[in-house]
């Protein structure tokens, strides 16, 4: 054992840093982290299958260790940890397999410098001071070094048991596809080096290569089914609405986000969110301007190395050449519409499906891989003269120490990239990625979460900042997706969706001046089957002064009856009178902007409630006992949610008169033929069971294949 | 012999007069593209490159020199000098990898051992 040790001292020693890294970012107690965007799945137990619903089980394996810590009562808080052990003792991990598959004379100490470099640098820094980390988004990045080498292996030695390892760790880093961007960016990353290695005659282009390809590229596409399959109905459709949709400008972000070329170099972001321009240490200043001049090393001795790429051996000179180009390659990418890009990015971005790949860390993602494996190189070139092994210790010291906030620790606590303007402190700056919820908001779970109807929770009022569905409570500094909805099994109405076209009806309601004059929003609410509401009194001032007396009228006219009053939120039951069903029969559509000017007395009055059973979040069937025209189901429209008309006879066949109701959720022309009844279901969603299927299959093989091989070579040794 | 030499010299003279034909119009491109005089020098630096190959170092070496400054004028706050020095460096470091690509495809009977 001792030996065993003695031997891997340099890999314990990086495991042991990187332990050090988590014990010293522990997070506070009662703390989750969400901004922007990328929420942390708190109260995973009961949350798992609503993420299971909402990305079609896309995400699913990944969260099923927090699942697991959650049933276990580990606590959300300490579930952060979690996030960031997987991710960078991951990081060093596969890095570490790239070097032995690869590189295998590569020195412990590099080995163990180099992985410790991959999973500890400006990139995973910034990944870890915004809230990415703490969500599916880039575990990507774990398993790119592991798939490289694995890639590599199989297209020069040939060997089938290369394959199936890459297929078995793609099965796995296929949950950062969630956001296929990653995939497509991977891709690129992959095609580029095939072309390179046989550029440079590493692999041998000739008719084996090309079928080895074909076959891997078939069944990667085959153990990925169980997430693409699910997008496929949407994907012409939702890679256009990146150019036409209303709430983003393509053109705009794309400007917004380009990346300058000083910062792309050292594995940075423009902005100065995040370390070393967000710097911390306010009591020694002097150390900023150092740090920044240490985030350009890297780059100064991937560029030193170049110098004296001549004296490379054959094959280091080879790898080298490769990963160079990938860099020069992905710099451009990553800098986008920047000048000297501005014309070629603004090109390359606007291709088909490209366009995925619209921000920062898209291809940001792959530059670390390159930037540590051009730095190993060099290191096992300085390594074999001796002489620079000193000044190698030196260069390496000063690499790790590159992001020294995951040393010194507290990365949300005084580091959040939200601190930027701000006083450096979780509990004293306006906004935080570190959160705590009010208990307030858990206390009315059990009178939300025990209501057995099918109904949905509003939230009031519209308290949108300048990005498209994230909140501002500043009450306890929240700044991004309302995390609450997460505390609640019903469905969820959040004041800044937007769930009609074009219009935010809830900014309607603040802006207008009369109080009385919008009490047509609880009959929408209502219409939209809210049952509950909560109205935030943690936004902005003015915005509980603009409303509040509104919700006092609202109140006197018996709409709604408040059952909670507190300082975060009160809790109001909206009159049942107005409560439309999760799924009714209607005689002819109803206009929602009608319905907010108050045009129509109660809206609900017309509609026939259905008799219908919930087989899961996006599943129903509808007993056909009574017909009425229209079928209406209370989520909003989405073409991919269909319903079948299920005969006597068990026939089953499309509905195909599907339009948007109410101007928002689905709706069905049935006629009055009268059926057994109706089955309602999100059509992704069957596509993903049967995805799961096949590439389950396809993993099952691999995996057979792989026990096998395992039992070849113990019978030989 | 002695007109093979003079036809031999001739040659070469010419294809010096292309080269530098080459370079000029290099320069134009780069005068109409709006490049700036250093990045129009760069991009005549490149053709003059493809045409007589110079050894990768050299470029790395200005790379280096280009990316030497940049810590310093980031320091001092110079954003926009900064940037400019950046994209210098990374023009010099497309030319060295151009190179070390060109020496590489040029060495023949190298064995590598994997």
């Amino acid at each position: 054992m001792a030996t065993f040790f003695q031997k891997n001292k340099w890999y314990f020693l990086g495991l042991i840093i990187l332990a050090w890294v988590i014990y010293i970012n522990l997070f506070p107690k009662g703390y989750i982290i969400i901004g922007g965007d990328t929420p942390q799945l708190i109260d995973a137990g009961n949350n798992f299958s609503r993420y299971f619903f909402e990305w079609q089980g896309r995400v699913s394996f990944y969260y099923f260790i927090f699942y697991l810590l959650s049933i276990m009562s580990i606590s959300d808080t300490v579930q952060l940890s979690f996030y960031l052990a997987i991710f960078i003792f991951g990081s060093y991990i596969s890095f570490d397999i790239f070097t032995r598959l690869i590189f295998n004379k590569a020195s412990d100490f590099a080995r163990m410098v180099m992985s410790l470099f991959y999973a500890l640098n400006l990139y995973t820094l910034y990944v870890f001071t915004y809230a990415w980390g703490y969500s599916h988004y880039q575990i990507i990045y774990i398993f790119i070094p592991a798939l490289t080498a694995l890639y590599i292996k199989f297209l020069k030695t040939r060997k089938n048991i290369y394959a199936a390892l890459f297929l078995l760790v793609l099965f796995f880093s296929s949950q950062g596809f969630a956001n296929p961007a990653f995939a497509l960016s991977l891709a690129i990353f992959f095609i580029c080096l095939t072309i390179l290695m046989v550029i440079v005659r590493y692999i041998k282009f000739d008719q084996i290569l090309i079928k080895n390809i074909l076959v891997l590229v078939l069944l990667s596409i085959m153990v990925n089914i169980y997430w693409i399959l699910p997008l496929l109905p949407k994907m012409n459709s939702g890679i256009q609405e990146i150019y036409t949709s209303s709430a983003l400008d393509f053109n705009w972000w794309l400007e917004k986000t380009a990346n300058k070329i000083v910062d792309s170099i050292r594995l940075l972001q423009t902005e100065a969110m995040y370390f070393p321009n967000n710097y911390p240490y306010e009591a020694v200043p002097v150390f900023k301007k150092i740090f920044i001049a240490l985030s350009f090393l890297p780059i100064f001795i991937v560029l030193l190395g170049a110098s004296f790429f001549k004296k490379f051996s054959p094959r280091n000179r080879i790898f080298f050449g490769v990963f160079s180009i990938l860099l020069v390659l992905f710099i451009m990418l990553v800098a986008r519409v920047t000048p000297p890009f501005e014309k070629i990015n603004f090109f390359v971005y606007h291709l088909w499906g490209v366009n995925m790949m619209r921000s920062y860390e898209k291809t940001a993602i792959l530059t670390p891989f390159i930037f540590s494996t051009l730095l190993l190189i060099i290191s096992l070139e300085l390594e074999a003269t001796k002489r620079f092994k000193k000044l190698l210790f030196a260069l390496f010291f000063f690499i790790i120490i590159i992001p020294f906030p995951f040393y010194s620790g507290k990365l949300h606590q005084n580091m959040g990239a939200l601190f930027v303007y701000d006083v450096k402190d979780y509990k004293q700056a306006r906004n935080s990625f570190l959160v705590k919820i009010p208990d307030e908001y858990y206390n009315i779970r059990n009178i939300i979460n025990n209501d057995k109807e099918s109904i949905s929770v509003a939230t009031i009022p519209y308290n949108m900042t300048d990005t498209l569905g994230w909140s501002n409570f500043p009450k306890w500094k929240l700044i991004g997706l309302d995390i609450t909805r997460l505390l609640y099994s019903k469905r969820f109405i959040d004041a800044n969706g937007l769930y009609f076209d074009n219009w935010f009806f809830q900014k309607d309601f603040n802006e207008s001046n009369s109080i009385d004059g919008n009490d047509g929003l609880i009959k929408l609410l209502g219409l939209m089957n809210a049952k509950y509401i909560i109205y935030h009194k943690d936004v902005e001032t003015k915005l509980v002064e603009n409303t509040i007396e509104k919700m006092n009228f609202f109140e006197k006219e018996n709409l709604i009856v408040k059952i909670i009053d507190n300082d975060y939120f009160n809790l109001y039951q909206v009159k049942e009178d107005y409560v439309a069903p999760y799924i009714s029969w209607q005689k002819e559509d109803i206009n929602a902007k009608d319905v907010m000017k108050n045009f129509i007395d109660n809206p609900r009055e017309n509609l026939i409630p259905a008799d219908f059973e919930v087989i899961n979040r996006q599943k129903i069937i509808v007993k056909s006992n009574q017909f009425n025209n229209d079928l209406i189901l209370a989520e909003p429209y989405d073409s991919s949610w269909r319903a079948y008309r299920i005969a006597y006879d068990g026939k089953k066949t499309i509905l195909p008169n599907h339009f948007k109701a109410r101007g928002y959720a689905n709706g069905w022309h049935i006629g009055n033929i009268p059926e057994k009844e109706i089955l309602i279901e999100y059509y992704p969603l069957r596509l993903a069971y049967f995805g799961l299927g096949m590439s389950g299959v396809v993993i099952f093989v691999i995996i057979l294949y792989l026990i096998s091989y395992a039992n070849k070579k113990n019978v030989i040794s | 012999m002695q007109i093979k030499k003079m036809l031999l010299v001739r040659n070469n003279v010419i294809r010096k007069y292309i080269d530098i034909c080459l370079v000029f119009i290099a320069l134009m491109i780069g005068t109409y593209l709006n490049l700036n005089i250093v990045e129009s020098l760069i991009f005549t630096l490149m053709i003059w490159t493809i045409l007589n190959p110079l050894p990768g170092k050299y470029f790395a070496y200005a790379a280096l020199f280009f990316l030497s400054v940049t810590p310093f004028l980031l320091v001092l706050d110079r954003k926009v000098q900064a940037e400019e020095y950046a994209i210098y460096a990374y023009y010099f470091l497309v030319l060295t990898v151009i190179m070390g690509i060109y020496e590489m495809r040029h060495k023949k009977n190298e064995i590598i051992i994997d």
